[in-house]
């Protein structure tokens, strides 16, 4: 772990409310990238950003981390992002909730984020894979996470995660082809 | 066309920036910050991130250190008073003290008449001059019928 990292959770054990505000402003974006692109929702992924903030906020005295407080946060918010995917599905499947397969509305009031012109192509491409294998490329790819970490956060084989991730590519190869040539 | 190694190659290199209006985003690290600060229980240090055992475990070893202290000043000043076990030499009595009745017994008790008698001249020597009107014989009369 970086000695940074260590530091900032000692702090952070220690009630500093600074440190708290200096791990909030260093990986809100991150977090807040990696929630868009698994859930191509701004609201469900501002809302899960804030809840893990929350979360830390509430348990930080009892935070032990084996590895950086980045990975750690990252794991937290795919750990979120899957949950609500399910809680969707279910609700979807039950046909509750119309509305879930309708994305948010472009801007609320209460949203306080702007996603670049890139980052909503990348979203809406990925958004049209299965949610194991979105996962596993947008953690591979963009989260830095290994394929033996994914296949653990899943609870498959670490060649199963290697195969999700390649199914991964090559949908998001066609459905991006198929954009540039219409 | 684009193969699966340029998708993965752009991915990974996209400029998937995001912007934060900073005020708002000031406002939610502000709140985020205070719930941090009053999810803190009160009065707890940083010892206070130590599970419970181990703070246990601290004052366990706490006070053996404390005990082994106290044990070692007492054996170190008991070891460099050891030459007080010898009897202070007694300071020398004054007349007055010499010849008070209980003194008077206990030496013709430890040392018979004679004594008694080396006693007295020596209270006499101190205020210069020996007893005239009671003599040993009468002091002694005296001393064994009280």
């Amino acid at each position: 772990m970086m000695l940074e990292d260590q530091l900032l959770i000692w702090q952070l054990k220690g009630g500093d409310t600074d440190a708290f505000c200096q791990v909030y402003r260093r990986y809100r974006t991150d977090l807040l990238r990696l929630a868009a692109l698994l859930l191509h929702d701004r609201v469900e992924a501002e809302d899960i950003v804030h809840d893990v903030f929350v979360s830390l906020a509430k348990s930080a005295e009892g935070l032990t981390l084996r590895k950086s407080l980045k990975g750690y946060l990252l794991t937290c918010v795919a750990n979120a992002a899957r949950n609500r995917n399910r809680a969707s599905q279910r609700r979807r499947a039950a046909g509750l909730d119309e509305a879930a397969t309708v994305p948010s509305p472009a801007r609320t009031p209460e949203q306080w984020v702007t996603y670049s012109e890139q980052l909503e192509r990348w979203s809406g491409a990925l958004a049209q894979l299965p949610y194991e294998q979105r996962e596993a490329v947008v953690m591979h790819l963009r989260g830095g996470v290994k394929f033996g970490q994914i296949a653990r956060l899943q609870g498959v084989s670490v060649n199963t995660a290697k195969g999700r991730y390649r199914y991964a590519l090559e949908k998001l190869r066609s459905v991006l082809n198929s954009e540039l040539e219409s | 066309m684009r193969s699966a190694k340029d998708i993965e190659r752009s991915f990974r290199r996209a400029d998937l920036d995001i912007e934060v209006d900073v005020k708002r985003d000031y406002e939610i690290a502000r709140d985020l910050a205070d719930l941090h600060r009053r999810s803190r229980p009160c009065g707890t240090s940083a010892l206070g991130s130590v599970p419970r055992r181990m703070r246990l475990g601290y004052l366990a070893l706490a006070a053996v250190v404390l005990v082994a202290l106290v044990t070692a000043v007492l054996v170190s000043r008991r070891g460099s008073s050891g030459s007080r076990d010898v009897a202070p030499p007694a300071a020398p009595m004054s007349a007055a003290e010499m010849l008070t009745v209980g003194r008077l017994k206990a030496v013709y008790r430890q040392g018979g008449p004679d004594a008694l008698e080396a006693h007295c001249e020596e209270a006499a020597e101190k205020v210069d001059g020996k007893p005239k009107e009671v003599s040993i014989k009468d002091l002694i009369v005296e001393l064994e019928g009280r």
